[in-house]
């Protein structure tokens, strides 16, 4: 007899037996999608004077998944202040790993460094649908391997949901898709009573006002055939140091582009925190395939290694914006450009004689991070 | 607000599959309603 | 032979065999590809990977059901039937108006849902009847379903490839309007004119007139027509004053409207309507969940990654040459998935043209993959409704098919012409 599932009968029975595994299923999954939820930890190191959270600043997130800490590391001398974003897209990791290695390592001998690892901490919380991205990745250390997460570009949608269809960026009346709703780099300066993206970014930008904060960078990943990469982004103000900081990146053996930040591409960082605070922002770009829709198989192996088949033949047929050999772009490299160039960007700004300094140091070289980062990350305890 | 208000229309989407699930006599035809329910409950109870 | 291709050989084999032979339901054969496909890839069977992949269209689920709450509503409340006769009534003198104004109704539900299920299901079944009582042979109604759905799909405001494809690039999904209705509309005239106007030349009134209900409505009046209105209303007031109004959504605005429908015609059982419509959307729900399923492990082996490659190693001449085949085959899958998966890299090899209107070609080429056996979502609906097999309805759907697919290469050509389009 020919077997012919499409005839098979279903009663009540069938019904229990089916929602029994589907059931089974969902605790399984439950469990798996929740344990993103706990933190990675992060160890301060000898800079870090104080920690603050980010709702501080803005009491209409505190309690939610929005929330988030600010390392603060002062220097003993008072003077110019820097504010680093790691984690704007939790699905762009050499800006959380930055941030780390930035708390675990950096002091400030002049001036205030405020660094954020979880920008938008919700997007740390999921990962994005049908981008079969793994949930975290793993460092190796002299002393154990330290774990990551691996988020969503955007906000959890259990955080905020539904979507619109188009989302409407108030202040400038640009319209985008609606996702971009959820995406906290649409969302700048933000409202204070806006949807949950728009506070958070909210409470970061008065963060900025009330601190005075001097300079602002915002650290990103991009995919490799996207055009905006390896780049420096400054707004007109922040145009001056920007140039003196990718002269002297260019000097130490980092090429880096600089772009101007567009006039009217609303709700991004480089934009609004410029537009409407009195800080210098700017925001940095690495490569990282396993956010491009080129990549090959996607598991943590490529985030780490940043290895992938089908990006060099992308780069033979030259649809890329970065050279991209069998060495890839490891997360080594991509967190080396990214510290280095805030260096530089706290370089430039002493260089610009302003009047206040910001010394951060114990930072180690552009060379030395790319060779390994995790010689560079805490002991996990 | 409105995240309740979709809560609320998927609560009642999901009634109506279970309902779908227990009046079906194919038995492809309630695994394809669990399949719903899966990803419909999961959001219902804000996991994912 | 590299392992993405075996493993994509794998996923689209066994979907065709679970399909095809055993068949078994779209969403159950997708998700054996998926799972089979984790196998060979080394990936054991990752639970969450075959979940998360569905959460894409989570939001597109909720539109769909509750779509089709609001057509049940208005089609069980007389007021579909309702329209249909007022067209006929009017416009009888004047076939090819009558014609295109009906393929206008097929087209509506597509056109504000995204879904050409959705316009199949509901207005399709209204308007087939009539259709057929003016001679129409059921394979060429089946055929004017199946593109009108698929047109509808695909006409503005809700274009869902076109939304994949501009989320996919960091573009707004703005200026699609004109663009979008540029190619949808000569379509749909074009095809109305075909498979119709051959039939429809020396009508009877008197015989079509037997087999409309011109009673409902006389008996409701203008009432009839509010779930519509109000419809339309929520719809553009909350896009006009997006800044003062809140954001509704497609599924709460259907709601709304059926609850208005449930008191302006005839007399509704509310659970019995929602309950026929769920059952109708379960199937095309779970199809969208085994979508989910098996792009996502496309993406996790690499299988994805492998198909954008091999695209993306042509010439734009063969670009222009796959955007008219292999984009709208994948709907063969998929049409959402060709949108995302084939659409995006293709519309970043063709950024020297106009964006949206190569945006708007492309997803336009992507909708036609409802037309694509075996899924064939807005096909297979259409010839269960004319009671034919969809084999018998395909061969209409060809020249209409092809109309369309030049229609869109033409677009994407010249996209830099066609620029004075987007407002």
């Amino acid at each position: 007899m020919k077997f012919q599932p499409d005839q098979l009968k279903g009663n009540r029975i069938t019904a229990i037996a089916v929602c029994t595994v589907a059931l089974l299923c969902l605790v399984v999954l439950a469990r798996e999608f929740l344990s993103m939820r706990k933190a990675e930890p992060i160890y301060p190191g000898p800079g870090v004077t104080r920690t603050a959270m980010l709702s501080d600043y803005f009491e209409g997130i505190k309690g939610t998944a929005g929330d988030t800490e600010i390392y603060i590391l002062e220097g003993k001398k008072p003077g110019a202040s820097i504010l680093v974003l790691g984690g704007t897209h939790a699905n762009e990791p050499s800006g959380l790993l930055s941030a780390v290695l930035l708390i675990e390592n950096a002091v400030v001998e002049e001036g205030t460094l405020y660094v954020i690892p979880h920008t938008n901490n919700s997007g740390f919380t999921c990962t994005d649908p049908q981008e079969a991205a793994p949930m975290r990745f793993t460092i190796d250390t002299p002393t154990g391997p330290r774990t990551f997460r691996y988020g969503s570009r955007s906000t959890n949608p259990v955080h905020q949901w539904p979507d619109p269809e188009l989302y409407l960026h108030v202040s400038s009346g640009q319209s985008l898709s609606g996702a971009e709703t959820r995406n906290i780099n649409r969302t700048y300066p933000g409202r204070p009573n806006g949807n949950f993206t728009e506070k958070v970014s909210y409470a970061v930008t008065t963060l900025i006002r009330q601190e005075g904060i001097d300079v602002t960078i915002d650290l990103h990943e991009a995919a490799p055939e996207y055009p905006t990469i390896n780049a420096l982004v400054a707004h007109e103000n922040a145009m001056p140091l920007a140039s003196m900081a990718m002269f002297n990146l260019a000097m130490e053996g980092m090429e880096i582009s600089l772009e101007p930040s567009p006039q009217n591409l609303h709700g991004l960082t480089h934009r609004e925190l410029g537009d409407h605070t009195n800080t210098w922002a700017t925001l940095m770009e690495t490569a990282n395939p396993a956010q491009g829709r080129l990549r090959g198989k996607t598991d943590e192996r490529l985030v780490v290694t940043g290895q992938d088949k089908f990006y060099q033949m992308a780069a033979k047929y030259g649809n890329l914006y970065v050279p991209f050999d069998e060495r890839g772009h490891p997360i080594s490299g991509r967190v080396s450009r990214h510290v280095t160039g805030i260096m530089q960007l706290a370089q430039a700004y002493n260089d610009l004689d302003l009047g206040k300094r910001i010394v951060i140091t114990n930072v180690p070289t552009y060379e030395e991070m790319n060779q390994d980062i995790g010689r560079y990350l805490a002991t996990p305890h | 607000m409105m995240m309740y208000i979709y809560l609320g229309i998927l609560l009642l989407i999901l009634v109506f599959v279970i309902r779908y699930l227990f009046t079906e006599n194919k038995l492809l035809s309630q695994i394809d309603a669990a399949l719903v329910l899966i990803p419909m409950l999961l959001r219902l109870f804000l996991i994912k | 032979m590299q392992i993405e291709l075996i493993v994509l050989l794998v996923m689209i084999g066994s979907f065709l065999i679970a399909n095809m032979l055993l068949k078994l339901p779209v969403s159950l054969s997708m998700m054996l590809g998926a799972v089979l496909g984790t196998l060979v890839g080394g990936e054991g069977i990752p639970l969450r990977h075959l979940f998360e992949g569905a959460f894409v269209y989570l939001d597109t689920m909720m539109i769909i059901a509750t779509a089709m709450i609001f057509m049940n509503v208005i089609e069980k409340s007389g007021t579909i039937e309702a329209l249909g006769a007022a067209i006929v009534r009017r416009f009888y003198k004047v076939p090819a108006v009558m014609l295109i104004l009906l393929m206008l109704i097929i087209m509506f539900p597509g056109m504000i849902t995204g879904s050409s299920t959705a316009a199949v299901l509901s207005a399709g079944a209204i308007v087939a009847p009539i259709l057929m009582l003016m001679g129409i042979p059921a394979s060429k109604t089946g055929a004017m379903l199946a593109i009108g759905a698929i047109l509808g799909m695909a006409a503005p405001p809700v274009n869902i490839p076109a939304m994949l494809i501009t989320g996919g690039v960091d573009m707004p999904y703005i200026g699609f309007a004109l663009p979008l209705l540029a190619l949808t509309l000569p379509c749909a005239v074009f095809t109305a004119l075909l498979l119709g106007l051959p039939y429809c030349k020396n009508l009877d009134y008197e015989k079509v007139k037997t087999g409309l209900n011109l009673e409902v409505g006389s008996r409701h009046g203008f009432k009839l027509y509010l779930p519509i209105v109000t419809l339309f209303l929520l719809m553009i007031l909350t896009r006009a004053f997006a800044a003062y109004i809140p954001n509704l959504g497609m599924p709460l605005i259907f709601l709304i409207s059926s609850v208005v429908g449930f008191f302006t015609g005839e007399k509704l059982d509310v659970v019995k309507t929602v309950e026929t419509s769920i059952s109708t959307s379960v199937p095309v729900l779970a199809k969208l969940v085994g979508v989910g399923m098996f792009i996502q492990i496309m993406t996790l082996t690499g299988a994805r990654g492998f198909i954008v490659i091999n695209c993306l190693g042509l010439g734009i001449v063969m670009l222009w040459i796959f955007s008219i085949t292999i984009l709208p085959a994948f709907g063969a899958v998929s049409s959402f998935g060709g949108a995302s998966v084939l659409g995006v890299p293709f519309m970043l090899s063709m950024l020297s043209g106009n964006h949206t209107i190569t945006a708007a070609a492309l997803a336009f080429l992507a909708c036609m993959g409802d037309l694509m056996p075996p899924t064939a979502l807005a096909g297979n609906y259409a010839a269960k409704i004319v009671e034919q097999r969809y084999a018998k309805v395909l061969p209409r759907c060809l020249i209409p098919l092809a109309f369309c697919l030049l229609l869109g290469l033409l677009f994407l050509i010249f996209s830099k012409n066609l620029g004075f389009l987007v407002l």
